[in-house]
């Protein structure tokens, strides 16, 4: 193995990029045309422009992709996250091509990427899951009958939010079942569901695990991701405040049985949802690297990414359970463009200041430069931010400092979203659910900055110093746009 | 020289007077404030706030300037242009695009009656399907997107014509 494809975008394929650069491994980047300035296309040994009729469809289309390998010489493909990584099919093909695939097997992804599917193994292997009902395409919902409210309606074939809907009463199960269905089908080709018990008040818990598909396999350890907005994840951490070191044997030990039981290949994720009385119940696996892994990668000292390149190469795990040690709490920040004011909309701009934290404990992973255009065609996280600290406390001081560190100019994000979150009592008491967000921040407004006289005369300064501002802001405000209104956006000092 | 600038609901005027060393006086609200501006990095502001310099970073998109002072960051708006956008508000019976993204289903035609809360259309955006819905029964008059159409934030999908809905059936 020595030239890597990374079949993806974003701050993830920068990520792999890098990881490939500390191996000795040489990088491909590919892209669509509306990445064409896009940060990791400058960054790879080698970059590789997809065609395709849409600006997500390139990274979508498996036979793209191939050809892409083919003309430069790759002869491995780390799919990241998101968009083909959890295609067994893409898997499939890839090793047919003759090319290794940065992952699981094609057989484990297609047994545990069918969520009915991974569900039945769970329970096979000891593992709770909670009570629910399989619904084949067309199936009536007559089965539910005997499953009390609220339940989730889930695509077998789904992930990332997409195609789940949470019903609180009967009369709402059959527009929920054809939402969820239509949104399965568009998204992933299949309109198989299942339904299951809802617990809103628990907590997203997930484990860890590594292996090289030939009986080396270990977990490192469990992170909580209870921070949610429409299902998707927005702030995480490691060690899950509410994970007791018995726990964590029972937990760590549930995902190692059936990662065993497929004989697991490559970085994986076990994913729980833990109640308030402590009892846990399987929710899926993912068979990929997760957006969240910087965080196991603080507390563990490992370099995931590293990690499945170097499984990928055919080496064995080179790490047993007893090596594995976790040391202090981790926090991570998703930096989403998007405005937590008006419902998470998607928020769209160009970068025109970008200015990351530094110092100890933090760690940046960025797929925004400053410049970029942020459109909507894409996934809205820009970046992530993550720190370390000896004690939970410790790594959310920190977070706060690298936030305010963090200036982003021209796209709205969720940045002050976090700051507040951060001093929330009750998050900093732990106390975290996988409804916290939508109980807790739904009417949340950005509050007024205590700065605002500064914030005020800077801008005022800016503008009063733009030579042709200075007759357009002495004049009368009469009709029609004032030239400033006309020009693109400004330097300070220009044309002076 | 004074400017107005809009930050959330409030107005607020700043005046600006420069001073024989070329340092600028600003005033706004309470706050007396001293600032350089001498262009040698772009979009950097130098303040004098209670007696010590802090950097701001301001830079500007259209009638809105984004400023970070001190780990703040707010998103002002020239006050003309905020003034001038709020007056062109929807007109009554036009529905539109809450955000930018793609349209995605459309799923009324012209002479649709639809009802309160009723799906019209809807907008995609960064994996998200976001519904357009009526806000008062009515009638559709124009649809004025279709499938895949790029859209901005404002930019009108359709037209309503106001009323309960007829039955199309009649005499």
């Amino acid at each position: 193995m020595r030239r890597v494809l990374v079949a993806n975008r974003g701050e993830i394929a920068v990520r792999v990029i890098r990881a490939c650069r500390l191996l000795g491994l040489e990088s491909v980047a590919v892209y669509a045309e509306a990445d064409r300035e896009a940060p990791h296309v400058a960054l790879a040994d080698r970059a590789v422009p997809l065609a395709g009729s849409t600006a997500v469809a390139p990274y979508l289309t498996i036979a793209t992709l191939l050809e892409a390998a083919r003309v430069s010489g790759a002869d491995a493909v780390h799919p990241g996250y998101g968009f083909l990584a959890e295609r067994a099919d893409f898997a499939a093909a890839v090793e047919a091509a003759g090319l290794v695939f940065v992952g699981p097997t094609a057989e484990t992804m297609a047994a545990l990427g069918d969520k009915v599917a991974a569900r039945r193994l769970a329970a096979r292997v000891g593992v709770p899951v909670l009570p629910g009902v399989e619904l084949a395409e067309g199936a009536e919902p007559a089965a539910a009958a005997g499953l009390d409210y609220p339940l989730v309606v889930k695509a077998s074939a789904g992930g990332g939010g997409r195609g789940l809907r949470v019903v609180e009463r009967p009369a709402d199960l059959v527009p929920a079942l054809e939402g969820a269905r239509r949104e399965a089908l568009a998204a992933f080709g299949d309109g198989t569901v299942y339904l299951e018990r809802w617990l809103p008040r628990a907590r997203h818990v997930e484990v860890q695990v590594l292996g090289d598909g030939r009986g080396g396999l270990v977990h490192l350890g469990e992170r909580e991701c209870s921070i949610q907005r429409r299902h998707q994840k927005l702030l995480e951490e490691s060690p899950s405040p509410a994970v007791t070191p018995a726990l964590r044997r029972q937990l760590t030990e549930a995902a190692l049985a059936l990662a065993r039981a497929v004989g697991y290949r490559s970085a994986g994720t076990v994913e729980f949802l833990l109640d308030e009385a402590g009892r846990f119940y399987f929710l899926e696996v993912n068979t990929r690297l997760q957006v969240e892994h910087p965080v196991t990668e603080w507390v563990t000292g490992l370099d995931l990414v590293a990690l499945q390149l170097r499984l990928a190469a055919g080496e064995a795990l080179p790490l047993a359970q007893r090596d594995v040690t976790l040391a202090g709490h981790a926090l991570e920040c998703r930096l989403v463009a998007e405005d937590p004011a008006s419902g998470f909309r998607p928020a769209t701009g160009r970068v025109h200041v970008l200015e990351w934290p530094t110092g100890p404990g933090v760690r940046v992973d960025a797929g925004i430069a400053p410049g970029s255009v942020v459109g909507s065609d894409y996934d809205s996280l820009l970046a992530k931010l993550s720190t370390w600290g000896e004690t939970r406390e410790a790594a959310r001081r920190r977070m706060l400092e690298a936030l305010r560190a963090t200036t982003l100019l021209g796209v709205a994000t969720v940045r002050d979203l976090h700051l507040a979150l951060l001093e929330d009592p009750a998050f900093v008491a732990g106390d975290t659910h996988i409804r916290f967000l939508e109980a807790r921040y739904a009417a949340w407004r950005p509050p007024a900055p205590a700065g605002w006289p500064a914030l005020l005369a800077a801008a005022a300064l800016a503008r009063a110093a733009e030579p042709r501002a200075a007759a357009a802001g002495a004049g009368p405000s009469g009709a029609g746009p004032s030239p400033w209104q006309t020009l693109g956006p400004f330097r300070l000092g220009e044309g002076r | 020289m004074r400017l107005y600038f809009r930050l959330g609901e409030a107005r607020h005027a700043v005046d600006l007077a420069r001073e024989a060393d070329g340092r600028w006086r600003v005033e706004t609200g309470d706050a007396r404030l001293t600032g350089v501006v001498d262009g040698a990095i772009p979009g950097e502001v130098r303040l004098e706030v209670d007696g010590r310099v802090v950097r701001a970073v301001v830079a500007r998109d259209g009638s809105r300037v984004w400023v970070a002072v001190g780990g703040e960051i707010a998103v002002l708006e020239e006050a003309e242009a905020a003034d001038a956008r709020r007056a062109r508000e929807p007109a009554a019976g036009e529905v539109v695009a809450p955000m930018p993204g793609r349209v995605g289903r459309v799923l009324v035609a012209e002479g649709t009656a639809v009802e309160a809360g009723e799906v019209l259309v809807t907008v995609e955006a960064m994996k998200t399907e976001t519904p357009v819905r009526a806000e008062g029964a009515g009638r559709v008059a124009r649809v004025l997107v279709a499938p895949g159409d790029r859209v901005e934030p404002g930019q009108p999908l359709l037209t309503l014509d106001p009323g309960e809905p007829e039955d199309p059936g009649g005499a």
